[in-house]
């Protein structure tokens, strides 16, 4: 067998932008999704600094999707300590298997990303900027291309794609996701860098009127790529009132 | 601001902001720790201070000293930072300075672990310090409350001249939720004539704010003058039932749940599930959790049969619920504790086995 070519098809995905963009449930989905492709898939979980909504928390539920969750050992694993997973090299290493890392964390995560890099590189790993536009800081596209600047410099890593996350959570409307993704097709336009795909729940991609498939998975949206992403943070107050 | 989406903690913080608060001291402690990162970085935007204490006790004592210059300020913390505010607060309230102290409760007893909880309900309207106080005590349970509450804590403190306490929880100040800022509100400092260094047009004597009085007759008398405050503080919301309750189905309501905060979100969910299901339930959501909403409730009691309170607790809020039913009705309770959060689920169940115990 190929092994340039096992490596070629298995990616390495680095997945960085700011808290609450929504890198995690990102990850959770590309996971599930390679693993489908290629029959399992290793999920990297270098979130080292928020305490809750982490992909660690999902541990017993998606290694019965033949996901390989890779964190922290469970006796620290809900601590308040920045801890690394040593196995996080070996699977970066190896190119047996895709590798989705989920670098939250903010500037603390980041800089974690420069100590990886020699190994993403040769790797030839794709970075993918995650973007929620609809984050406070975000007040115009001169805020977001400054984030986007700092996260580059910060993770030492170049970015390859911006992935479209436009979404207030459960109560994104089509003018949200369409007006969000307007000010993203502007910061790709200013960076010059692409837009890898726009990403979306199935509920509110059939809204959207995208041909929805698998989930999760990939499909069509006015010319660009979809990807479509189940949601794995569910809330018991599905009835709870948001006054917004 | 347009609808954007923010953690509870961000929330809070960007409305303190709002309110005028241009003073922050504080120290990190998982899970509140985006509260002041947030306001590190905004503070300075609008002229404001931030400082990290070198410990939550150095940090209320600065609350001290600017709440008695007659400014908005806040502090915050979690859980086992809280316990170490304790002595200030109770200076604070002995001083009567208006300030605003955010609980994001983690679990507890002592270090606990970094998971949401509201194990603190105790400390929160008990006092928590030592001696005859209250701190009015508010209880958020969205993204937009902990926004909508600050401006709200902000001038009740004003009003009241009394620290109030925003008891929120791991889960709610990390949550991240659309959110409305509210329209800004303006205070005038001025108007604080109690305040160290004002003088006001007629350059009047200093004055100075202190908890100590030395003399028997005057402790009582400023305990006394405490006390009757803490009556307008309850008669206020006696007054204006809308702003310490929310009352949901309970008009024919057999069994009314009672939670506060997040579990408040989960027991709606209940609520409709059980109607569903042909069970009569309702809601009651204090909104400010001292003074308890007790009226009410021993109103409610005369109607409903029955009462399931739950919490993230082995039981606190309970007990002011079975004081306010004052044994009219059964009050049964429902709790999880070390970072759990209850389901739906488990709570339904609970309610079958009281409405149907067959």
């Amino acid at each position: 067998m190929n092994k340039n070519h096992i490596a070629a098809d298995k990616p390495s995905i680095f997945l960085v932008g700011g808290t609450g963009a929504g890198k995690t449930e990102l990850a959770l989905n590309l996971s599930v999704y390679y693993s489908n492709l290629f029959g399992s898939s290793n999920l990297l979980d270098l979130d080292i600094v928020n305490p809750y909504f982490r992909v660690r928390q999902f541990v017993d539920d998606i290694v019965q999707k033949n996901i390989n969750v890779i964190c922290p050992e469970p006796r620290v694993r809900f601590g308040d300590v920045p801890a690394l997973p040593s196995a996080a090299w070996g699977a970066l290493e190896s190119h047996e298997e895709s590798v989705i890392c989920d670098v939250g964390g903010g500037e603390p995560g980041l800089r974690l990303l420069g100590r990886l890099k020699e190994i993403a590189d040769k790797r030839k790993s794709s970075v993918y900027f995650v973007l929620n536009p609809f984050r406070p800081d975000y007040i115009d596209i001169k805020h977001i291309e400054e984030e986007f600047r700092h996260t580059c410099d910060l993770c030492k890593l170049d970015v390859t794609e911006i992935i479209a996350n436009p979404n207030l959570s459960d109560y994104t409307t089509v003018e949200d996701f369409e007006r969000g993704l307007d000010i993203i097709r502007g910061l790709s336009e200013t960076t010059k860098v692409p837009i890898g795909f726009c990403s979306a729940p199935e509920k509110a991609a059939k809204e959207l009127g995208a041909d929805v498939g698998a989930i999760p998975g990939f499909c069509e949206y006015k010319g660009m790529k979809m990807f479509i992403i189940e949601r794995y943070w569910s809330v018991p107050w599905h009835f709870g009132v948001v006054s917004a | 601001m347009a609808k954007v989406l923010m953690k509870g903690n961000e929330a809070l913080g960007e409305a303190a902001i709002l309110a005028g608060c241009r003073y922050y001291f504080g120290y990190p402690i998982t899970p509140q720790s985006e509260l002041p990162a947030y306001l590190a970085k905004r503070l300075p935007q609008v002229d404001g201070v931030f400082v990290q204490a070198e410990s939550e006790v150095s940090a209320i004592n600065m609350v001290y000293g600017a709440a008695s210059a007659g400014a908005r300020v806040m502090t915050s913390s979690s859980s086992p930072g809280i316990s170490l505010k304790q002595e200030g607060i109770s200076y604070i309230a002995g001083a009567e300075l208006p300030c605003l102290i955010v609980n994001v409760m983690r679990g507890g007893p002592g270090l606990g672990n970094i998971n949401p909880s509201q194990s603190d309900y105790w400390q929160a309207t008990r006092g928590g310090g030592h001696g005859d106080y209250r701190t009015l005590v508010m209880a958020p349970n969205s993204v937009q409350e902990m926004a909508d509450f600050t401006l709200a804590a902000f001038e009740y403190a004003d009003r009241f001249r009394n620290p109030v306490l925003m008891l929120s929880d791991g889960v709610l100040g990390q949550m991240m939720e659309p959110v409305v800022m509210p329209s800004p509100k303006d205070y005038d400092i001025d108007s604080k004539k109690w305040a160290l260094g004002y003088t006001g047009k007629d350059k009047t004597a200093r004055n100075l704010c202190t908890s100590i009085f030395m003399g028997q007759e005057e402790l009582e008398e400023h305990n006394w003058s405490l006390y009757q405050k803490y009556q307008v503080i309850t008669d206020f919301f006696k007054a204006n039932k809308e702003l310490a309750v929310e009352e949901y189905l309970c008009d024919d309501a057999e069994i009314i749940l009672v939670g506060y905060g997040i579990i408040s979100r989960i027991l709606k969910t209940v609520v409709e599930k059980c109607r569903k299901r042909g069970i009569k339930a309702g809601l009651v959501r204090p909104k400010v959790l001292w003074p308890f909403p007790s009226e009410i409730i021993s109103k409610l009691a005369d109607k409903a049969s029955k009462f399931l309170v739950v919490e993230m607790s082995y039981g606190q809020m309970v007990e002011d619920v079975k004081l306010a039913v004052e044994g009219k009705k059964p009050v049964y309770f429902f709790g999880r504790t070390g970072g759990a959060v209850p389901s739906d689920f488990e709570i339904l169940n609970e309610v079958d086995k009281i409405v149907r115990p067959d």
